[in-house]
Parts: C-alpha cells; structure tokens; sequence
C-alpha cells in the first residue's frame, strides 16, 4: 500500500516494449449501479445467512415470550404446571387474602414485620439455620409449615414430631378422624408424604384401628398457630380438586389477612457458612466491558475480513512430469517382482551401448558382443558371458548387484 | 462499504467510559457516537461511482521483462477523493503493486502506475478495478469494484537468442566457399573471381580465364529461398514438464532459433502449430516481421489435451507450400504416439520433403538408468533402461524411413537443431 506512486507526470518508464506500442482504454466510469442496487446484491448474496438469522432471532424471541416469568419450583404461587401452587394462591387472593410471595428471607421477613399474617414455609431442602428459622418464629403470628424437616421443626414447631413417612398400604384418600375444625371439614385427603405427631393429630395414616396415638398427615399446636401438612402434594394444581384437599389447604391458608408465601433458595443460606462466589467479588464494570470488547473484536473481524475487490482467478496449466510414465513402470516391476523383466531391460540396454563403443553392429547377437568386450578389457570370455548373457537374477539383491557389476563393466569399457 | 482500523480503534477506546460509567447508558452512548460518526462519513465519503478509470497498457511484453500498466484515476465526484485502488491482475501477472493509495481533488485525475512482472507466457487478464473511497474522518470507506478488462500478451523469452551469433557466423562460412567443399544439387552458381593460391584447381573456369589474362575461379554459394516449415506439435504430449520446463515451450524456443536463422539464411519459413486443428500459423512475410509475428502468433499457445491428428499434417503442410520444403516436426518420440500417429503418415511426407523430427529428451530418465544402490532405485533404472530403448527404436524407424532426428535435453534442443539446419543447407539437402 505504501509506496504509491501518483503523479500527474509519467514517471520514468520501466518498459522495455515500445511506446508505440502502448494501448489506451476507454475511460470506463462506475460500474452502471447505485447504492440500492447494491444493497440489494448484498442482500441477495446473503440470503441464506439473513435468513437463517432470522429465524434464530425469532426463535429466540418466541422462547423468551413463550417461557413463565417467574421460578417454576413445585408449590410455587406463581407456577401454573400441575405440580405449582398458582391455582390456590389465585383462590385466595380472590377470597380477599393478602398473598405475597416473598423470594428470599429477607423479603419474607419484611413482608411479616408490615402485616401480622400467617407465614407459609416450605423449604424441602433445608436451606435455613436455625437462627433464620427462629427469626421467622418472632416474626410470624401463625405458621404453616409443609413437610418441614426435623431442624424446622425443632426450632418452630417443638411440640410436633415427625413420624416417618405415609405407609404405603395407605394408597386411598385419608379420612379427618379429628375434631379439629378444618380437618373435619374437609373430611378426606389425599395421602402421601410425611405424617406427624402433635397435640392435634389428624388424617392419620395406615390402620384405622391405631387411630388414638397414630402419626397423621395434619398436625397442630392445640393453639393451631402451627399447623403441619404433611403431604405438600395437595396444595398443588393437580390435585387441589380431589377429596377434601381445597377445603383444608384454603381454610389452613385463608385464616388472616395476609399470608407470606416463603420457599427458601440456596441464596438464602446463611453467608458465614458459605465460601464466597468469587463472580460477586468482580468490579461492576467486568460484565460490561466483556460485551464492549465483544464488538470491538466484531468490528476488528469486520475490518480485516473485507477484501479489497473480489479474488481474480488464475488459469492453471497443465502439470505432467515427463518421467512419471517411467517411474509408474518401475513401481509395477517392483510390486509384481517381475525381476526377469527388469533383468532383460538392464541387458538389453548395457548390450546395445557396449555394442556401441565397440563400433559393432547393435544387431550383432550377444556372443559377439561378449568377445568384443572380452578383447576389449582384458576379462575372460566365460566371465563376460555369464554377466551378460547367461546369468538371470533371482533375487532383488542379486538384481542390484548383478546391474551394479553391468555399469561397472560399461565403465571400464568406455574408459579403455 | 467497509471499516478502518481507526473506526476500530475509536471502538476500543469506548472501553473506557463503559469502565468509568458502567451500564447500559455508556454503551447505548457510544454505539450512538460511533454509528453517528460511521455514517457522517459515508456521507461526506467521494462516491466511487463517480469515478471514471482508464488504462494503458503495452501492447506486449516478454516474459522476464518488466512492463507498467497506467491507471488514470479521474474524479468526477464534487468532494476530494481520498481512496485505496486496488487492480484486479491474475496472480501470475506478478504486479508488484497492485494496492496503491490516491487522493484526487474533484474534477482532477491522477495516473497510478502498476508495475508487472509477468510469470507467466500467454494472455494474461486483468478484470477489475476496486476502489475503496474513504471518509474525510477515516473510519469508513464506500467501496465498488468496475469492472474495467484487459489482457496482456506475455511474449515468449526467446532464451534461445544467445546462440543466433555464433550460428548466423556458421551461416555465413557457407557462403563463397569453394565448390568443391560443398559441391552438390543444391548449390547455386555465385559469381567468378581471380584465382588465388590455395582455390581448388577443378573449380577454375577455363571458358572465362581464356577471355582473360588471369585465373578465374567459379565460387558458389548456399542454395537461397528454398522453404522452411515448422510444425509444432500442440498436443497432450507438449503439456510434459522436462527440467521444469514444458515440451511446448521448449519447442517454441527451437522454433524461433531456427525461423531467425533460416530467414537470415535468405529462406522462407511458415510456422503451424497444430494438434487436430491448426492453433497458430505465420506465413512467411515481409521479412522484417517475421520475429514479431512469430512470438505474438506463439504467445497465446497452450497444450492441447487431446491426441494429434497426424493424418491431417500433409495436407496442412501442401496448403503452405507445395513445393519441396524442408519440414521441420517439433514434437515428442514417446513410442505409442509415435507409432500410432506420425509414422503411418512420414513415408509421404519424406517423398516430398526433407523431414526433421526434433523432439526434447528427458534428462531424469539418464539419472534414473545410472542410480542403482537400492532394489526400487535399480527397478526405476530398468524402465528407464526400457523407455530409452522403446525411445531408441522409434527414432530408428524414424531414420529408417527416411527422416533426420534431433533428440536433445531441453537446453541442447534449439543449437542442435539449428546445427542440423546448417548441416542440411551445407548439404545441399534443401
């Protein structure tokens, strides 16, 4: 590019061939087009690209439309697959029930400290300590607390216990067997997860006659501002409709006036226990900066991929090695072992040419040749005759030793 | 349309209001201030299409020399035209540079002078002109490619030229030798001078020394316009490579020695190229020309691959001269083709004309026959044994019917050949 040489004057001439001989063209300008037709090249030249993006960007789009806009955890209020919770939440909100969904502790906590209502729990996983745990006991006027584990339980609810899980006998609906008022009324549910022992027991799992100390699927504080459910299963939309499910679950949730609807995350969990996430420690700027290096990497392709007008092509010639047939013959000796012919051609040629310094006739039979040269070098008749007439090569090693010993012989013949 | 470098780095530096204001702001910013500046200086950009290009090249060259072609740039455009011109050569054109930066005011043209060295002989193209046309800021260029041909006709060396004096001299011996020496058919009555001490005594004419007082010799010279005819042979068999270098360029070299030499040697020579139809021919012309005529008629000749129609070249050659000729056939001795093409058709040609059949001779096939230290090396050395004696035959049928035969490498071909040519003319065989 440097180097340019521009001049209104011809600089010197570097052709040998005549001036005369110089042929001017016409002068031709633009190239007949405009910029739209351009674009338009582009594009067509394109198209499949364009077009592939397109559809990229459109599945993209529909997958960011068509995907829930909140969490799809089980019981989540907000989750409208079977296994959510959205339908009962949406119940109650209806009924005039303050439902929040609160994310993390600490929402859930300032979501209690500003209405007195009762606190949903569900944390299967355990995310919670005990501090956490207790912290929310303060809070809270009612808890209800679905399938809680043996830490919350501890912490919350003292007086209840876990009692293992639903037998498996128990595949019908569970029946109330309590005079608690929302069990009763409910009458049945379905049955599944873990049982509980409390103060106030009820839906009790397995025989019916051990009903008097039997673990159940509901239990309570004779206070009922802790409630146990037992099986999580029947606040979810598929099946909050069978048996008395919906009856139990709204009128345990439908109680105050608001109710804080809290499933714990692995966010929540306590900071102290936990190594830092080395990502948080980054500046704020990183995330930023690795997108603008992102295009300014984009812009370099850019720049560097555009060809300064397209590649001219060149005719090639034709390329055929004059010895190729030659040596393609010698490769078929060599691999069908056709040494009697290889053997031939050597004595053939050596014989002609040994013919030939000996000013004898090259259609001279092979005797002849042999006494020439016997006369010639001084060697003995027999000698010459078995190297150049009689002796055939059997081997590959004999081959190359043999035509070794016939270039000698031409050597010294052609130096005598 | 394209990019520069400095739009690049405009972009780089916008990492560091992201870095001090980090956010969507700063980058939403930025990418305003680069489009912005992107696409003022498109804008302000001279358009390409204004641009009227015209070139100038040598009507030919040859190869191995260098030549310029002139591209004169004028600015139609309103605004200053700052723009890298890029001229689209083949490869093989071996422009030195190509890609060269000009700036033209409006309504004014600059000349931008491509320097070429060519690579290879023939007709090489040169198909576009892009001109990539920069903004007054830099960062961006309108680009458009015209499409502007033109061919350039790479002549061929003529390496060969470097034997034409000490021939020429040869030619030269020939004339005003005494009779005897080459006495034959096809010398010609010269003139009579005084007899000196040395001239052969039977070459005095006793008619004309009894008019005169002194010894008169006769003296002769070289049989003069008698015709030459170069057949090249442009078929499959010219497209092999000996030392690097095709048959049928090889071909070319002796064909141009030869035509120079016989025109000096006061003959006429046609060229044919020819596979199964005729690629190239000169007649012989006004004398002057005869070299020009003959490179720019050999210049644009490529191997052919297809088998040679041998049948036709007798009627080719009667249709050039029908008188007796000397018939020079460039071609390769390989047996099959050989046997099948020109031998059927020699023994009509060798009635009429004296036949030359000059072929190139594979200098590996002499290394391969003499390497014997391995088992597939004496193999190599047994086919090479074998296509020397199939190579031998031919050339003894060849003899056999009649033609006179020069097998040489490729850098002995166009001297022998011309030695046979003189061997010939001293003969009287023309």
């Amino acid at each position: 590019m440097g180097g340019a040489v521009v001049s209104t004057r011809p600089g010197p001439t570097v052709s040998t061939a005549p001036p005369s001989g110089q042929r001017e063209s016409v002068e031709i300008i633009g190239d007949g087009g405009s910029v739209g037709r351009s674009v338009g090249t582009v594009l067509r030249r394109f198209r499949p690209w364009i077009v592939l993006g397109a559809l990229l960007l459109i599945v993209v789009i529909a997958g960011l439309i068509g995907a829930p806009r909140e969490t799809l955890s089980p019981l989540s209020p907000s989750n409208p697959a079977p296994e959510g919770s959205m339908a009962v939440a949406e119940v109650l909100r209806q009924q005039g029930v303050d439902v929040i969904e609160a994310s993390s502790l600490t929402e859930a906590q300032d979501a209690l400290a500003a209405q007195d209502g009762t606190l949903l729990l569900h944390d299967p996983d355990g995310w919670l300590d005990n501090d956490q745990l207790s912290s929310l006991k303060d809070l809270s006027a009612r808890l209800v607390l679905i399938e809680p584990g043996l830490t919350i339980l501890d912490v919350l609810a003292p007086g209840i216990r876990s009692a293992g899980v639903v037998p498996a006998e128990a595949a019908g609906p569970l029946e109330a067997r309590c005079s608690a008022e929302d069990p009763s009324t409910a009458g049945t549910i379905t049955s599944g997860g873990q049982v509980y022992r409390g103060e106030l027991t009820c839906f009790p799992a397995g025989n019916p006659e051990q009903s008097g100390a039997a673990s159940g699927s509901y239990a309570a504080t004779g206070a009922l501002d802790v409630v146990v459910l037992g099986n999580g299963a029947i606040l979810s939309n598929g099946v909050i409709e069978d048996n008395g499910n919906a009856a139990l679950v709204l009128r345990t949730l439908g109680n105050s006036a608001s109710l804080v609807w809290y499933q714990p995350t692995p966010q929540d969990l306590a900071v102290t226990d936990q190594p830092v996430n080395p990502l948080n420690l980054l500046p704020e700027f990183v995330n930023p900066l690795m997108l603008w290096l992102l295009l300014t990497a984009l812009a370099a392709i850019v720049w560097r991929a555009r060809r300064l007008g397209p590649l001219v092509e060149e005719p090639m010639p034709v390329v055929v090695r004059a010895a190729e047939t030659a040596e393609g013959r010698a490769r078929l000796y060599q691999d069908a072992g056709s040494i009697n012919r290889a053997a031939a051609n050597l004595r053939a040629a050596t014989l002609s040419r040994i013919a030939l310094m000996l000013r004898i006739p090259a259609s001279s039979p092979a005797s002849a040749v042999v006494e020439a040269a016997a006369r010639r070098t001084g060697r003995s008749t027999q000698e010459l005759d078995l190297l150049l007439h009689t002796h055939t090569p059997l081997s590959d090693a004999d081959l190359v030793r043999w035509s070794q010993e016939l270039d000698t012989l031409e050597k010294e013949i052609n130096q005598r | 349309m394209s990019i520069t470098g400095r739009f690049v780095i405009l972009t780089l530096i916008g990492a560091l209001p992201v870095v001090l204001f980090p956010g969507v702001v700063s980058i939403l910013l930025w990418l305003a201030l680069l489009v912005l500046a992107a696409g003022l200086d498109l804008i302000l950009a001279a358009s390409p299409r204004r641009v009227g290009v015209a070139r100038s090249l040598p009507e030919s060259v040859r190869l191995t020399e260098q030549c310029t072609s002139q591209l004169t740039i004028r600015n139609h455009a309103s605004r200053t035209l700052r723009a890298q011109v890029r001229e689209g050569w083949q490869p093989s054109a071996g422009a030195r540079n190509p890609v060269q930066r000009i700036t033209v005011p409006a309504g004014e043209s600059r000349r931008m002078n491509v320097v070429l060295m060519p690579e290879r002989r023939g007709d090489l193209a040169v198909r576009h002109v892009t001109v990539r046309s920069f903004g007054p800021l830099g960062l961006t260029a309108r680009q458009l490619t015209i499409t502007s041909p033109g061919t350039l006709r790479v002549l061929p060396p003529f390496h060969s030229k470097r034997h034409l004096p000490s021939k020429l001299r040869r030619l030269r011996e020939l004339d005003g030798r005494a009779a005897v020496q080459i006495r034959g058919a096809g010398t010609e009555f010269d003139s009579l001078r005084d007899y000196v001490r040395g001239d052969d005594v039977r070459s005095i004419d006793w008619r004309a020394t009894a008019r005169r007082r002194d010894t008169v010799v006769r003296t002769w010279r070289p049989e003069r316009d008698r015709r030459v005819v170069v057949v090249l042979d442009t078929s499959r068999t010219s497209a092999a490579r000996i030392d690097n270098e095709p048959r049928l360029d090889t071909g070319i070299e002796a064909s141009l020695l030869l035509a120079v030499l016989a025109q000096r040697g006061g003959d006429r020579v046609d060229f044919l190229a020819f596979d199964r139809r005729p690629r190239a021919r000169v007649e012989s012309v006004a004398k002057e020309n005869l070299l020009s005529a003959l490179v720019t008629a050999m210049a644009p000749l490529e191997a052919e691959l297809i088998e040679a129609d041998w049948s036709q070249v007798p009627a080719q050659i009667r249709s050039i001269s029908s008188h007796r000729s000397l018939v020079v056939l460039l071609t390769s001795l390989d047996s099959g083709a050989v046997e099948e093409g020109l031998l059927p058709v020699l023994p009509g040609l060798t009635a009429q004309h004296v036949v030359v059949v000059a072929s190139v001779r594979d200098p590996r096939l002499d290394a391969m026959r003499l390497e014997r230290e391995s088992a597939s090396q004496t193999f190599r050395a047994a086919a090479a044994e074998r296509a020397l004696l199939d190579r031998a035959a031919v050339t003894a049928r060849l003899k056999q019917l009649g033609a006179e035969v020069v097998d040489e490498s490729p850098h002995e071909l166009p001297p022998k050949l011309a030695d046979m040519y003189i061997r010939l003319k001293a003969a009287g065989r023309l």
